[in-house]
């Protein structure tokens, strides 16, 4: 899987980088698979979730090729996230839940 | 990247750009005794200098009461004063007008002979895009804030341009000597520092060396008293001596770990941790965040799909 591993690696590291964060209270996942395929990240997403032990809401919002596969990937992971369609409803849902905590 | 005034001044001393001699005192270990006989024949002052990544240490404060009153520069009347005074600021925090409130912890102090003083000039070299050109920048009033005079007395800055394809000649040389108003043996050893200088910022693909001020002390000698110097980062893979000059304990800890795995992070002040592919949409996304009522903890651009291993 060509550059699959690489991706998944970036993105967990870029979730433990932000989680390292104290002042983090939610995180916003906003990408767009144009040549990168929507499942390839959900799965990226989902393993470095579960890997950092992630502790504050998240919302997922995926747009691009493979985005049905992406957001299937997302939903029956049995993690807390959720799932958005556009920009705006992921930035007004995540801010919803920053603001309740 | 940016190093530390020490490492600046060991880099000039390569080039034959005339320094002091220093020594650098560390906050683990003592100084050992055998480097400090390069002071045997100073019979002047010293000079106690922070080593830390910001501008106006000596108008700085520290923030601990037993650093002492004065800021993170300071001048002692003798060698046994100077190691008393470098002991009392490792390991404290200095606050300057580029630090932020919170300060950055001395981990070395520096440690240089002092001169005697005749004259300040303000010399530096930079790349000026607009021109396509590395640009000498000198004034005759040096020793203080170049942004001010550039405010208040922009005549009294000269630049001179070098085009990088011709590449430098002495003429460029006699013009930053003559903007000096340097003449006699000093506008000789004004020529030479500035065609080692350029040397050196092509060699070392420098992005600025700043030397302010430069000195003209005893025996019409040039000394260049302080300097900052920051590589292109991007060219950090050609020159390896230099990348080995990286202080990790200046940087952001995340932003260093990110720039590790070639990740775009800014750290920000907000509560929203965003992850984005590209940099459009990241700043699209940080912009609907506020625009919710809320604010970014980073910018995060993960990069599209290409990358080094993918490549390969």
């Amino acid at each position: 899987m060509l550059g699959g591993g690489a991706t998944k690696e970036k993105v967990y590291e870029a979730f433990k980088i932000i989680t390292s964060d104290k002042n983090v209270k939610g995180i916003l996942v906003n990408i767009f698979g144009g040549i990168m395929r929507c499942d390839v990240i959900a799965e990226g997403v989902v393993s470095a979730a579960k890997e950092v032990n992630l502790e504050v809401p998240l919302v997922v919002r995926l747009e691009g090729t493979n985005v049905e596969k992406g957001k299937e990937i997302i939903n029956s992971s049995g993690l807390n996230v959720i799932s958005a369609d556009n920009l705006n409803e992921a930035a007004a849902k995540i801010v919803a839940e920053v603001k309740r905590d | 990247m940016n190093i530390h005034e020490f490492q600046g001044k060991l880099l000039l001393k390569e080039y034959n750009v005339p320094v002091q001699e220093g020594i650098v005192i560390y906050k683990e270990g003592k100084p050992e005794k055998d480097k400090l006989k390069i002071f045997q024949n100073v019979e002047s002052v010293y000079a106690v200098k922070a080593q830390i990544h910001a501008g106006g240490r000596g108008k700085g404060k520290f923030l601990e009461k037993e650093a002492g009153e004065k800021g993170g520069v300071r001048i002692t009347s003798n060698l046994e004063n100077a190691l008393k005074e470098a002991k009392s600021m490792l390991g404290k925090k200095l606050v300057t007008k580029q630090t932020g409130k919170e300060g950055k912890e001395v981990n070395k102090v520096y440690i240089e002979a002092g001169c005697q003083i005749l004259k300040e000039f303000y010399l530096s070299l930079l790349i000026d895009r607009s021109n396509s050109s590395i640009a000498f920048v000198c004034s005759k009033k040096g020793g203080m804030d170049i942004e001010k005079v550039a405010e208040e007395n922009p005549e009294d800055i000269n630049t001179i341009f070098v085009d990088p394809a011709e590449g430098y000649s002495d003429h460029h040389g006699r013009k930053v000597a003559l903007s000096l108003g340097l003449s006699g043996k000093p506008y000789k050893s004004c020529i030479n520092m500035t065609r080692n200088l350029y040397k050196m910022f092509t060699d070392k693909n420098c992005q600025m060396i700043e030397i302010n001020p430069l000195i003209l002390g005893e025996e019409d000698t040039l000394v260049c008293l302080d300097c900052k110097i920051s590589f292109d980062g991007n060219a950090l893979f050609k020159n390896k001596e230099i990348e080995n000059l990286r202080d990790e304990t200046e940087e952001d800890p995340k932003e260093l770990q990110a720039s590790k795995f070639d990740l775009n992070y800014i750290s920000l002040d907000g509560e929203i941790g965003c992850m984005v592919n590209g940099a459009g949409l990241a700043m699209a996304t940080m912009d609907i965040i506020k625009l919710h009522g809320s604010e970014p903890a980073n910018f995060l651009d993960v990069g599209g799909g290409c990358n080094k291993r993918k490549g390969l």
